[in-house]
Order: C-alpha cells, then sequence, then structure tokens
C-alpha cells in the first residue's frame, strides 16, 4: 500500500499536500501553531484568558516601579499583596476590554505612528538618534518579538487616540460656567459656638478602679512590640583583604616589576634650579648663555633662548605673562605644561598685532621613583584586595552552602571561615543602627522562614563586596504591657472620652437651644465656657486664596456650605466635629451669589475634569458590556510571594 | 471496512476513488483559497483604511489648520472606520469654544448616528447639555429621559438634575443629583461639582422659595 501511495505521490497526491500546507502557512502565519501552553486561568474577557503568568508578571512590573519611587524604603509589607494584586489584575482586565475594543471597532495605528513612537524610546538610539542594529539587539536581549512589541504600540497608541479624544473635546458652555462660578463663589454670612475640649477636661475626673477595669477588658490593645535577637556572620571584602597575607619579597617584587605605578614628578628640584638661574641674571649673568647650557627647549636653546618675535596666542598663561611684562624684564617662574620657565622681553614692536622678542629658559621636572618605604604600605593594600578577589567569592559559596546544610547553627560557618559570630542586641522591625537598620537584614529576621521556622537566612548581599547570613537567636513575642507601663496613658485618654462625652452634650443641648430660637446671648450666658465667634462672610474657597476668615478651621467653612440655607427670617444651625475632640454649633445667617465670575484657570480645571471622567466612564461602561470572571484561586495560590 | 486482496486491487480502488471525486475536491479547495483570500484582502483593506483615517485624525489632534475639512474627509471617506466619530467630538468642542452651539449640535448629533455605544453615550450627554444651554428643555430631555447605563449613570443622572433644575423641580433635581452621587465614589474628580449642586438646594425647615433661590439672594440684586 505505502509503495503504491510513493509511486503514485510523485503526481497529484504531494502537489495536493504540499499545496494545503503552503496556503495554511502562506494565510495564518506561523505564529498560531507555536503558542497555547496549558496555563492557570487568572480572569477571562469574552473568553479570552489572562493567565496567572500574566498577572505575576505585571505584579512583579509595579513593584519594581514601587522599588524604584521609594528606593531603601521599600518594603514589600508595606501594600498588602492580595489588594494591589488584584488592582494589578482589574488593570489587566481593563487593558484586555480596551484591546478587544481597537480590535473591534477597528482602531488602528498606521507603521509611521508606530515607527515615530520606536524612534523616541531611548534604548533603541545610538547617539540620540535611532539606529535599527540597536532596536533588533535590544529586543532580543529582552526575549521579545519585533511583531507583537509593535502591535503592544499600536495598541497604546490607538488606546491614547480614544482618550484624547474623549478628554480634549470636553467642553463646558458659557451658560454652565455661569452656573458654577456662581455657586463656586458663593458666599455665606456666618458664625459659630466653639465648643473646645479643654474646659471640660478639667471638670472630669476618672478613678483608678476606672483605668484598671479598662485595661483588663481592653489589654489586647496594649501590647509591646515584638522583638528579636539575632546572630549573624558578615563577609566583608575588607576585613578579607585584611586578612591576606604578603611577604616582604611579594611587595619588593611588585615595585621592581612594575615601578612606572610609582613614578612622582619631581617640581621640587626643577623650581629651585630655575630659580637658581634666575637669581644669576637678576645679579648680572647673561641670559642667553645661562639658556644656552640649562634650557631644555631644545629648539631654541642652542640660539640661546631666543624664540624670535611672537604674537598673542601661543598659550593663554605665557599670552598674559610675555605681553604684561616690560621691555628687558625678567618674569617670575611660572608652570605651565611644559615645565618651569622664566621669561625676558627683549624688544616690543608697537602695532596691531603686537609683536614682542622674547627668550626664555625651560626646565621639565624629572619622573623620579618613589621611595620604597613610602608606597610599600600602599602595595601591601593592593596586593591584598587582589588576593581577596579571589576568596572573596569563594567564600561567599561556602558561606551560602554551609549555612544551607546545617540551617539550625551558624557555627560551622563561622568557624570554616574563620568569622565572628556577631549577637545584636534585642530589637524591633524598626531594626537597630547600622547594619542592623538595613531593610534586607530585618526583612530576613522577621520573615516565616527565620522566625517561625528558626532557619538560617540566605546570603544576604548587602552590597557586591559585604554578605551576611543571620538566624534568629532569641524571639519576644508581642505581649500585654504590664499595667504600671499604660496607666497613665490609659487614664489620658479615659479623660479624653469623658470630656468629648461632656462636650458633645453642650454641643447637641446649644443646638437645640438656638434651633428653638433661643437667643445667642442667652447660650453664651448659659455656657460660659464656649465662645460666640461672629465670623462673617465666608467664601469656599480657603484663606489662602481668599485672605478672608483666616483661622476658620477648613472642616468648619466646608460644613458651613453643606448646611441648609436659612430661609425668611430664620437662621439655619448645625453642629459640627472638629479635630481633636473639639466641636462647634454652626449659624448660617445669609447666602449670596455673587456675580464674580470664574477665571480662565478655573474654566480649564472644569473642562479637564469632564474630559477625565467622561474617559473613565467610556472604560468602565465597555467593562460593563463585557463579560467578565476572575478567578479567585489564581492569586491566592501564591500571595506569600 | 473493504478488504483488498493485493496491492493492485488497492491501487485501482485509489484511482477509481480519484477519479469520482477529483472534480468536487478540487473545486472544493479552489473556493476554500478563493473565500481566505477574498477575506484576507477584505481584512487587509479594512486595515488599510484604519490606519488611513487614523494618520488623519492624528493630524486633526496635533494641529490647528484646516481640523474641520480633515474632519469632513474622515467622515464622508472613512465613515466605516471609528475615527470619523472622534473627529466629530472635536470639531464640536471647537464650535463650542467659539460659541456656535448650532453648529456644535450638528457635530454631535451625526456623531450620535455613526458610532459605537460608548462614544455615542458621551455625544448624547454632549448634545443634551448643548439644548439644555440653549434653554431647549424639551429637546435635552427627550435625549436623557430613562436612559440607564453603568458607567455613565452619574452623568445621565446629573444632566436630568440640572433640566429639572431648569423646569423649577427643585425636589426632583435633588433626587437626580443625589441618585448621581451614589454612584461615585467620594475620590471621583466628579463628585465635589454634583455635591455643590446638591447642597445649593438644601433649605432650611424645608420650605422652598418658588425659584429655588433663596430671598437673601435677591436682596443682593
Amino acid at each position: 500500500m505505502l509503495q503504491a501511495i510513493r509511486n503514485n505521490a510523485q503526481g497529484v497526491f504531494v502537489w495536493i499536500i504540499v499545496g494545503l500546507i503552503v496556503i495554511s502557512f502562506a494565510l495564518f502565519g506561523l505564529g498560531s501553531y507555536l503558542s497555547g501552553a496549558s496555563k492557570v486561568v487568572a480572569a477571562s474577557v469574552n473568553g479570552v484568558e489572562i493567565s496567572s503568568t500574566d498577572l505575576t508578571r505585571a505584579y512583579q512590573n509595579y513593584q519594581e516601579r514601587l522599588r524604584n519611587m521609594f528606593g531603601e524604603q521599600y518594603n514589600p509589607e508595606m501594600f498588602a499583596t492580595t489588594q494591589v494584586k488584584q488592582e494589578v489584575l482589574q488593570g489587566l482586565i481593563t487593558q484586555e476590554v480596551m484591546n478587544q475594543l481597537l480590535h473591534k471597532q477597528g482602531y488602528k495605528a498606521s507603521s509611521e505612528q508606530i515607527f515615530e513612537k520606536i524612534k523616541k524610546y531611548e534604548a533603541f538610539q545610538e547617539g540620540g538618534v535611532f539606529s535599527a542594529t540597536r532596536y533588533k539587539e535590544v529586543l532580543s536581549q529582552q526575549g521579545m518579538n519585533g511583531e507583537a512589541f509593535e502591535n503592544d504600540l499600536s495598541r497604546d497608541i490607538a488606546t491614547q487616540q480614544i482618550r484624547s479624544a474623549i478628554g480634549s473635546s470636553a467642553f463646558i458652555t458659557e451658560k454652565e460656567k455661569q452656573v458654577l462660578a456662581m455657586l463656586e463663589n458663593q458666599k455665606r454670612k456666618i458664625g459659630y459656638f466653639d465648643v473646645s475640649l479643654k474646659p471640660y477636661l478639667k471638670s472630669v475626673n476618672v478613678s483608678d478602679e476606672e483605668v484598671k477595669s479598662y485595661y483588663e477588658k481592653n489589654s489586647h490593645l496594649y501590647l509591646s512590640e515584638e522583638m528579636v535577637q539575632i546572630e549573624y556572620v558578615e563577609l566583608n571584602m575588607a576585613d578579607v583583604a585584611a586578612r591576606q597575607e604578603v611577604t616582604e619579597e611579594q611587595i619588593k617584587q611588585h615595585y621592581e616589576t612594575s615601578p612606572e605605578s610609582y613614578m612622582y614628578s619631581d617640581d621640587i628640584a626643577a623650581k629651585k634650579k630655575i630659580t637658581e638661574l634666575r637669581n644669576q641674571i637678576q645679579q648680572g649673568a647673561d641670559f642667553a648663555s645661562l639658556a644656552k647650557e640649562h634650557s631644555q627647549d631644545k629648539g631654541s636653546a642652542q640660539q640661546g633662548g631666543d624664540l624670535g618675535y611672537l604674537t598673542r596666542g601661543i598659550e593663554e598663561k605665557f599670552d598674559n605673562v610675555v605681553f604684561a611684562l616690560k621691555k628687558g624684564e625678567i618674569s617670575q617662574v611660572i608652570k605651565s605644561k611644559e615645565g618651569f620657565q622664566i621669561i625676558q622681553v627683549e624688544d616690543i614692536r608697537t602695532g596691531d598685532p603686537e609683536e614682542r622678542k622674547v627668550r626664555h629658559i625651560l626646565l621639565k621636572a624629572k619622573n623620579k621613583l618613589q621611595p620604597f618605604a613610602d608606597v610599600k604600605a600602599a602595595i601591601r593594600k593592593e596586593l591584598q584586595y587582589q588576593e581577596a578577589g579571589k576568596v572573596f567569592f569563594n567564600d561567599a559559596d561556602q558561606m551560602n552552602n554551609l549555612s544551607y546544610e546545617t540551617p539550625d547553627s551558624l557555627a560551622p560557618v563561622a568557624d570554616a571561615l574563620g568569622l565572628k559570630l556577631n549577637t545584636s542586641t534585642l530589637m524591633t522591625r524598626r531594626g537597630g543602627t547600622g547594619l542592623l537598620a538595613n531593610p534586607k537584614i530585618l526583612k530576613a529576621a522577621f520573615s516565616n522562614e527565620v522566625l517561625k521556622e528558626g532557619r538560617n537566612s540566605e546570603l544576604l548581599e548587602i552590597s557586591e563586596t559585604h554578605n551576611v547570613v543571620l538566624r534568629v537567636k532569641e524571639h519576644k513575642a508581642a505581649s500585654v504591657l504590664a499595667f504600671d507601663k499604660v496607666k497613665s496613658r490609659i487614664k489620658e485618654s479615659l479623660l479624653q472620652e469623658k470630656a468629648s462625652i461632656k462636650a458633645q452634650e453642650v454641643t447637641s443641648d446649644i443646638f437645640a437651644r438656638l434651633n428653638n430660637n433661643e437667643s445667642i446671648d442667652s447660650v453664651k450666658k448659659r455656657y460660659p465656657e464656649t465662645k460666640w465667634v461672629d465670623t462673617g462672610w465666608i467664601k469656599r474657597k480657603t484663606d489662602k486664596e481668599t485672605k478672608i476668615s483666616v483661622g476658620l478651621p477648613d472642616q468648619l467653612r466646608q460644613h458651613a456650605f453643606e448646611m441648609p440655607k436659612p430661609v425668611t427670617k430664620t437662621t439655619s444651625w448645625d453642629k459640627v466635629s472638629l479635630p481633636a475632640g473639639n466641636q462647634a454649633v454652626i449659624a448660617v445667617f445669609k447666602v449670596e451669589n455673587t456675580n464674580e465670575t470664574n477665571t480662565a484657570n478655573d474654566n480649564n480645571r472644569i473642562t479637564q475634569v469632564l474630559g477625565n471622567t467622561d474617559y473613565n466612564s467610556f472604560v468602565q461602561y465597555q467593562k460593563s458590556q463585557a463579560d467578565i470572571s476572575v478567578s479567585q484561586a489564581a492569586f491566592e495560590a501564591d500571595t506569600n510571594q | 471496512m473493504e478488504v483488498y486482496n493485493s496491492e493492485e486491487e488497492q491501487v485501482q480502488a485509489i484511482k477509481q476513488w480519484w477519479k469520482d471525486n477529483s472534480v468536487s475536491l478540487i473545486a472544493g479547495i479552489v473556493i476554500g483559497v478563493a473565500v481566505l483570500a477574498g477575506y484576507r484582502y477584505w481584512t487587509d483593506y479594512k486595515h488599510t483604511q484604519a490606519q488611513q483615517a487614523s494618520e488623519i485624525y492624528s493630524d486633526i489632534l496635533s494641529s490647528v489648520k484646516d481640523k474641520a475639512k480633515k474632519a469632513e474627509i474622515l467622515k464622508t471617506d472613512y465613515s466605516a472606520t471609528p475615527y470619523a466619530a472622534l473627529a466629530g467630538l472635536i470639531v464640536a468642542k471647537d464650535h463650542v469654544d467659539k460659541n456656535n452651539l448650532e453648529e456644535a449640535i450638528t457635530q454631535l448629533k451625526w456623531v450620535v448616528d455613526n458610532s459605537d455605544s460608548g462614544i455615542q453615550h458621551i455625544a448624547q450627554l454632549r448634545l443634551a447639555r448643548l439644548y439644555l444651554s440653549q434653554d431647549n428643555i424639551e429637546a435635552a430631555d427627550a435625549l436623557v429621559k430613562g436612559v440607564k447605563v453603568e458607567g455613565f449613570s452619574a452623568a445621565y443622572n446629573e444632566i436630568r438634575g440640572d433640566i429639572n433644575l431648569a423646569k423649577n423641580l427643585p425636589v426632583q433635581a435633588k433626587e437626580n443629583y443625589r441618585l448621581a452621587l451614589a454612584s461615585l465614589s467620594p475620590g471621583d474628580q466628579r463628585y465635589p461639582i454634583i455635591k455643590m449642586k446638591l447642597d445649593d438646594l438644601a433649605q432650611a425647615n424645608s420650605l422652598m422659595a418658588p425659584n429655588g433661590n433663596v430671598s437673601a439672594e435677591d436682596k443682593s440684586k
């Protein structure tokens, strides 16, 4: 049978099959055959699945962003993992909903728009210009495929198009401006009874029994902080280096084989010599002959240091000296790139440019080898670090292995590597000082593995040249604080509570009386400990913006504008709680709409708000139209990560 | 399953089968290929259209000149793409800024008739606000009456409140604003604006002045 096919197959069959294969690849591409490993599903949107791998990746990216934002301060425990993951997942769902919308409605970025965007990424640029090679390199380094990346960009661009269409097309009509300006600039005439806590704190009492019984009922509120004492070994490049044996021989050998590292330029001798020459000239010696004898400027020495007529433009420092000298004068010793010089001006030709005939003597400083005794310590250190570099990574490896193999003790690590076993004091989650304040150390010390299971931590890389392994020596769980320690705190809070109840009673009574048309004066007499404040006209905006009614608590101002308006001859009264247990009873006497208009800024702000919220509504609407299901299991599985 | 006695017979059978079925098989393949090719051509055409529309739309966003002209091109030649509607929103805004409410209304009406439901709601809400700004209360009312959609419910309730206030029905307006706030979180940017409108309608002793304003205001005028 097979033989027959083989024979016949030369013809039609093969061509049909090959044809089919070719067509299917030509039409659908290779991509659709390569995807589709089984995965755990976190959510699905209209049947399209978001895998838990996608979720984990997005979550990690999010954490990475937080880490960049908070730097050293970052501690993953700051963010409740499950809640954050929920939010990240909602973000992914929104993205998927939008992607489907883009596809369905036919929103699409053009190739030019995509390319424009790619060109702007710094990562794809070389010397500020987009480079195609670099683009391919970066993508393959990131394990990304160009087509997928460009599709992502296309979606970003199209999403942004919708967003800006909705956002930037928001408007506010003239009539709406008037209405909002009228409300925002409304004035209200108010006053208030200030019922502060202070007078009542003096009038209330708390007995010792009350304090005691409160403590007994609520002891769970008064806990000491959990504390640990840790043991740790530290592997530090500097310590390793200090332990390295380097012999006198090795140091000497290093000194002799690479003397070029230990040369210095002997400025002192050169300067001394040229100063001497200058003195001789000033005492009458001939400049030219000294130059011939001593100058190290080979070009001019034979001519007695004569440089001929010069114009400006040799070197700034040299020019400055030459064109400041008088005819015949000899310069101070100057130091230039060439070496030490003295200069004499023999003749000046005024004109444009001015020319000066110059002689000079140049002495170059000699390079000298530093004496062995001076550099010995530095060479020793250098050699020690060279050796330590080889040892350190071996030691770190061994430290890692040993602490893992005997998880219940650090002694083997300390013994094997000759390290000191350190012990900290008891410390809270906030840590101690220096190394003990390092977030990596604290995170490890309070981790499940170390704290609950009593194991050695993994190797903690404090820096590239500083590793630590630790374990918990002692753990003091949070415990109820002794009564004596918290007595005064409890008494304080009970006093506050009682005073606050008193203040609330007074506030309620004042409110009731005023509401029943009792006069403000009569209330003032009845409660002399309170204070009536006649504020006058206020506006919604705060003091800083209006510069009126300074010192009015924000809550009070805000509440005054939420209160019902007074109707003819009626004052509108209400109670409001202020910070720190203080209370107030507010009166709104009058309301006036001003004819002030909003500024262009105000109107822009409102327009922007309308645009933003329209887009949010749009997204929310699209989500409500989609069939979304979230699998709870997907992120309960690994919340401990 | 038939049993063949020899390879010869098998070959014969295959040959026979080929004779009987070759025409329909080849026809099937040809039709299949044609359909697939047609589908490909059609999607390619749609992609090209979308990409061109996308480019024109970007031009409208980034430039000041010829915005309206380019929007017209999108409406006539690319009305199958969603970009025509987006351009309509933007041109409408420009008209509002120049206080040409009639023109803006024409644009938004077109968007309402020619967009998918999300953009449609946005256009419809804006259209209602324009009618209200022209004191065309009936037209505004007709657009938003009884509309209930998730995502846009605060916006619809707010405009219904504005309409009821214009009709001098402050009690109903209060209820509309209250419903609008109920569907927003207090952190929402729109919240304070609606809250301000609602608070302004509260009166002590729930006595309502006939026009919803207080006497103090009348004195100030």
